[in-house]
C-alpha cells in the first residue's frame, strides 16, 4: 500500500531530506536538459521549488498512489521528471493542472511511472548529443585535465553512473563526483556553443 | 563498436544530477552555496505535505459520506409503482427496528394501516429525506 509511504513521509527529518534530494534532482535535471539557470523562470511562471511541492501535495493527498514494490525516492524523481517533460511540452501548461499518465491506477508502463521514458531533452537525438560530446571533449578545461577527459570518453564508451566510470577508468569514485561537479559549468558553456 | 552517443548523454546526465552519495547535511550545503533559501524551501514543504494530507482527510470524509447517501438514499430502494402490500411491509420492517434506530422512533405513533397508498409512500420518502439530512 503507498499509504506505508505517506506514513514513512510524515516523519520531519525523512521528509527534510527527500525534499532536498527532489529539489537539488529538478535543478539538475532543468540545468542539463533545459538550459535552466538558477533565477530562470519555468513555463507555465513556475520555479524548480514548486515542483517539489507539487510533487509532496499530490503524494500527501493520495492523488498520486505509490507502489511499495519500488524505491520512493525513485517514484518520486520519476514524478519530478514526468512534471518537467510536461512543463516543457506544452506552453500553456500549468503545474497544478498537469494530468500524468501514470497518476491513472490502470497505467501499466511500469518505465514510465518511474519516470524513466522521454524527457523531451534535446539530447533525445542523435546528432544533437554527438556535437555535444565533440564540445566537450574540446574544451580548454577538459583539455587541460587528461583524467577529465577519460572520465567523459568513458560515458561515451557505455559506462554508467560514476562507481562504473570509477571502476573503467581507475580513478577514485570521489575524484568521479567532483568532475560531475566541476562540469556543470562547462556544460552550460558547451551548450551556449550549441545554439 | 560505433559509440552510441543519445546513452552516453542520458548517462552522464544521470551521473551529473545524481545526488545519492550525498548526506542531507551536504545538500543543504550545495543548495546553500548555489544561493537557495533552504529554511524558506523547506517550510514551504512542510506546508505542501500537510495541506496535502488535510485534502486527503477531507476528500476520504467527502467520499464516505457520498457512500452513506447511496446507501440511505436506497434504504426503501424505488417505492414508485409499489403495491400496498409491499409499502406496508417495508413500514412493519422499519418499525420493527431493521433500518437503524431513528427509523424505528419515526414509526412510532403511526398508523400504517389508516394511510391511504399515496400517504404512506409520502410518508417513507420523508424518512429517507430526514435520515439523509441527518447525514448531511
Amino acid at each position: 500500500m503507498s499509504d506505508e509511504y505517506v506514513e514513512y513521509l510524515k516523519n520531519d527529518e525523512k521528509r527534510m531530506e527527500l525534499a532536498l534530494r527532489l529539489f537539488d534532482y529538478a535543478r539538475g535535471l532543468l540545468e542539463f536538459d533545459h538550459g535552466w539557470s538558477p533565477g530562470d523562470m519555468l513555463p507555465g511562471g513556475t520555479d524548480p521549488e514548486n515542483i517539489v511541492l507539487e510533487v509532496f501535495s499530490r503524494v500527501a493527498s493520495g492523488r498520486r498512489k505509490l507502489n511499495t514494490r519500488f524505491e520512493l525516492e525513485m517514484q518520486l524523481k520519476g514524478m519530478v521528471r514526468s512534471l518537467i517533460s510536461a512543463l516543457y511540452k506544452s506552453a500553456n501548461a500549468k503545474l497544478e493542472t498537469i494530468d500524468l499518465p501514470e497518476d491513472d491506477a490502470g497505467f501499466p508502463g511500469v518505465e514510465k511511472a518511474l519516470g524513466v521514458g522521454s524527457t523531451d531533452s534535446p539530447f533525445e537525438s542523435e546528432e544533437y548529443s554527438k556535437r555535444f560530446f565533440e564540445l566537450l571533449e574540446a574544451h580548454p578545461k577538459v583539455q587541460k585535465d587528461p583524467d577529465l577527459g577519460i572520465a567523459i570518453m568513458a560515458y561515451v564508451e557505455g559506462a554508467s553512473g560514476s562507481a562504473e566510470v570509477a571502476k573503467e577508468t581507475s580513478i577514485p569514485v570521489e575524484r568521479i563526483y567532483e568532475y560531475n561537479r566541476i562540469l556543470k559549468p562547462i556544460l552550460r558553456d558547451v551548450k551556449s556553443k550549441m545554439k | 563498436m560505433k559509440p552510441d552517443y543519445r546513452k552516453a548523454a542520458k548517462n552522464l546526465r544521470d551521473a551529473i544530477v545524481d545526488n545519492s552519495h550525498l548526506s542531507a547535511e551536504n545538500l543543504r550545503k550545495k543548495l546553500s552555496d548555489e544561493g537557495v533559501d533552504v529554511n524558506r524551501f523547506l517550510t514551504r514543504a512542510d506546508e505542501a505535505f500537510r495541506k496535502g494530507l488535510q485534502e486527503n482527510v477531507k476528500r476520504q470524509a467527502a467520499q464516505a459520506k457520498a457512500r452513506a447517501a447511496v446507501l440511505k438514499g436506497s434504504m426503501f430502494g424505488q417505492l414508485v409503482g409499489k403495491a400496498r402490500s409491499e409499502l406496508l411491509a417495508l413500514y412493519q420492517a422499519a418499525s420493527m427496528g431493521q433500518y437503524g434506530a431513528a427509523t424505528r422512533a419515526r414509526c412510532r405513533n403511526k398508523n400504517a394501516e389508516e394511510m391511504t397508498d399515496g400517504e404512506l409512500r409520502s410518508w417513507l420518502e420523508d424518512i429517507e429525506r430526514l435520515n439523509k439530512e441527518e447525514e448531511s
